[in-house]
């Protein structure tokens, strides 16, 4: 009972956190990462963009009424910027990704690959017997797959079927 | 860096013989007509012959010198070696449209094959353009001066003729490859096909395009003159208007601001307000673009129409103003 518990668990737990969690925390890492790699790229996307920042509320702050040559001259700086920083995260996103890959690739070894090391651990051993005289003989034959004995539900099978019940309701 | 002021006058351009073609553009209302005549009118006296083209589609050439401009160049009356004409991009692109619906009715092909054509954005005026192009390279002119249409569209298209090359010769890779299955098919329909003079015709056009186009970008041949008038918004489209022809790489040094109210004795309570404000923008003018010539051009108290009156203008263009 507390094996079919624990699979239906990890079930749920794999669903909600594809869902709800993933993208975050890819993002999250990514973030991290870009901040720590000391990637020349992303260093001077950040510094393009903090700049970028600073020139936009200069522009903001200089009246373009009472001191055009100002604003105008700040106008163009940032219209260079921007050009700049376009293109800088035209490159930095294709770095990130490979690097998002990594990461999402990473969660899903964790994950999945968890989930399918213990199917296949306990591939032969059953998560419940079905009651007697319920079910014709073939249908036991196929819960049982792939190698539990007949007349029990296999944990590919429990998976199966808790991952069909939880997507299909939440 | 303290440079002296460059001279607040159009002398430059006098000066400049290689120059071939200048615009004048800016935004509607400032003067655009008024100084491209002055301009015109200035640089027949030391060119062998000028020709000022308006690609404006209000076409105030006529207006400006009384006498009505069509799309062919004719002389000025008054000048010897000063012509005119006025040229409607949209309205000959039409033209050629009709002329090739003209030339093989009921084609379904052709039809569509030129909606692909000119489905690339802008084509319409760059054809337009290239075309009057070559019909002005063919006639011979010393110098020639636009008076383009308020928003500058004219130059629009030489912001993208990568672009433009590119998808001209996609096209016409694409007629080569299914023309021979476009002629069968349409030979099996009984309809006659000859959607190849249309892409010849782009083809040749091709040529002309990327042509005129180095040539724009060459600053010995080519020049942009902004007008504008001492005001914020037309202060804020002129920047904008020189950040873009950077960007294209064409060539301008001169600004010219018009209807400004120079009189420093000046009485009126409403000119004192208007004055100052203009003056403020002004010395906004000067400080931003150090490199320019600046020519400051007094409003003047009528309207200048009629060869006589331009002529008296365009001096201002080329003797700074002094207080009478």
């Amino acid at each position: 009972m507390d094996f079919l518990l624990f699979l239906f668990c990890l079930n749920l737990f794999i669903h909600l956190f594809d869902k709800y969690v993933k993208t975050f925390l890819v993002n999250q890492g990514f973030r991290v990462y870009a901040r720590f790699s000391g990637s020349p790229e992303f260093k001077s996307y950040n510094d393009l963009r903090l700049q970028l920042l600073s020139t936009k509320r200069d522009l903001n702050n200089v009246s373009a009424q009472d001191e055009f040559a100002k604003w105008a001259r700040l106008n163009r700086k940032f219209d260079q910027l921007n050009v700049k920083w376009e293109k800088q995260s035209k490159i930095v996103s294709q770095k990130s990704e490979g690097v998002k890959k990594l990461i999402s690739l990473t969660f899903w070894i964790v994950t999945r690959g968890y989930r399918f090391i213990v199917q296949f651990k306990n591939s032969g051993n059953p998560v419940f017997a079905v009651p007697e005289g319920m079910l014709p003989t073939w249908a036991l034959w196929f819960l049982a797959l792939p190698k539990a004995k007949t007349g029990y539900v296999s944990v590919a099978v429990w998976n199966f079927a808790s991952q069909k019940v939880i997507s299909t309701l939440l | 860096m303290s440079l002296e002021p460059l001279p607040g006058t159009l002398e430059n351009l006098l000066e400049q013989t290689s120059l071939k073609w200048i615009f004048v553009g800016g935004k509607g209302g400032v003067g655009k007509t008024t100084t491209s005549c002055s301009l015109a009118i200035q640089m027949s006296k030391v060119r062998k012959s000028v020709l000022l083209i308006s690609t404006d589609p209000a076409h105030n050439l006529s207006d400006a010198f009384g006498t009505k401009f069509g799309k062919e160049a004719r002389l000025i009356p008054g000048f010897e070696n000063l012509s005119a004409m006025e040229i409607d991009p949209n309205a000959s692109i039409q033209e050629m449209l009709e002329q090739s619906e003209q030339q093989n009715p009921n084609n379904p092909m052709s039809g569509m094959m030129q909606d692909l054509a000119f489905a690339i954005p802008g084509i319409d005026e760059a054809l337009a353009f290239a075309e009057v192009m070559k019909e002005v390279k063919s006639m011979n002119f010393d110098c020639v001066i636009f008076d383009t249409a308020p928003t500058g569209h004219t130059l629009r298209f030489l912001n993208f003729p990568t672009v433009l090359e590119k998808a001209l010769a996609k096209l016409s890779g694409l007629t080569s490859r299914f023309g021979p299955l476009i002629n069968q098919m349409s030979g099996m329909l009984g309809t006659n096909t000859n959607q190849e003079d249309i892409f010849a015709k782009m083809e040749g056009m091709r040529g002309s395009i990327s042509e005129v186009n180095k040539q724009f970008k060459n600053p010995d041949l080519t020049t942009f003159v902004c007008v504008c008038i001492s005001e914020f918004l037309s202060l804020y489209e002129t920047e904008r208007m020189i950040q873009e022809l950077t960007s294209y790489e064409i060539d301008t040094h001169n600004i010219v601001v018009n209807q400004l109210l120079l009189d420093p004795d000046t009485k009126c309570p409403q000119c004192i307000a208007r004055r100052k404000m203009q003056q403020k923008y002004l010395s906004q003018i000067e400080e931003l673009y150090e490199d320019f010539h600046i020519v400051k051009v007094p409003q003047v108290p009528s309207e200048v129409r009629g060869t006589e009156a331009l002529t008296k203008f365009s001096d201002l263009l080329i003797h700074p103003y002094v207080k009478e």
